[in-house]
């Protein structure tokens, strides 16, 4: 798994997209071990170009459906994908449950900054919206982590005033 | 199941270790920067995929 060189490649094309998912926890401070990147971008024709030339260069191949090639065509015609590439496991979305489509999910994002690499991620309040609608058990085990990470920001927070 | 007021955050913490949540784990991630828990990401998911592929050696 290589993430600081695939947001570096969304970076370089200039691609909208947002850092969410399992990944997006581990930055915001999870110790939740993830074995993709998911991301969600916009659908504009303009994104799906960028987003296109971004990611070929890791050889992207659909896990599900591996003779079908991953090209501009394919990112035309369906929203979703899980990925296979040299940077490891992707999973690309149009729409989170509980959010809504990129432009919704923007609207909660933070900049981190990673490797020296600016990079959109998902908010912790926006990330347990998320996780909140799901009902796999994985994201159960992630949502407790979640809570429990905005508890202790906000007891720093309460205590940072009340130090004042 | 224990009714949580998940605007305390003493009472989502203690629901939180119950559940096995390594409480202070994320107290000490909380002090790290973004590329400090990448790295610390890294390295865990580096050991699972370690792990992963004895587990796979070893069955065949």
């Amino acid at each position: 798994m290589n993430p600081e060189t695939l947001i570096t490649a969304l970076n370089t094309q200039g691609v909208k997209y947002v850092i969410v998912g399992g990944f997006a926890a581990v930055l915001q401070g999870a110790r939740y071990v993830t074995y993709d990147v998911d991301f969600c971008y916009a659908r504009d024709e303009d994104n799906l170009t960028r987003l296109f030339r971004a990611l070929e260069p890791f050889h992207p191949v659909i896990r599900a459906n591996p003779d079908v090639p991953f090209d501009l065509a394919a990112l035309r015609a369906s929203p979703d994908f899980s990925l296979d590439t040299d940077v490891g496991e992707l999973d690309l979305l149009a729409h989170i449950d509980g959010l809504g489509d990129y432009a919704e999910v923007a609207r909660h994002a933070e900049v981190f900054h990673v490797r020296g690499q600016s990079c959109p991620v998902l908010s912790l309040e926006a990330l347990i919206v998320t996780k909140s609608v799901l009902q796999r058990r994985k994201d159960v085990q992630l949502l407790e982590e979640l809570r429990a990470l905005a508890a202790l920001r906000r007891k720093v927070r309460d205590q940072g005033v009340s130090d004042q | 199941m224990r009714a949580v007021d998940f605007n305390d955050p003493d009472q989502v913490l203690a629901e939180a270790e119950r559940a096995g949540v390594d409480v202070a784990g994320l107290r000490r991630n909380l002090e790290l920067s973004p590329d400090e828990r990448l790295d610390q990401f890294l390295k865990a998911w580096a050991w699972l995929e370690w792990a992963k592929d004895a587990r796979r050696k070893e069955s065949t």
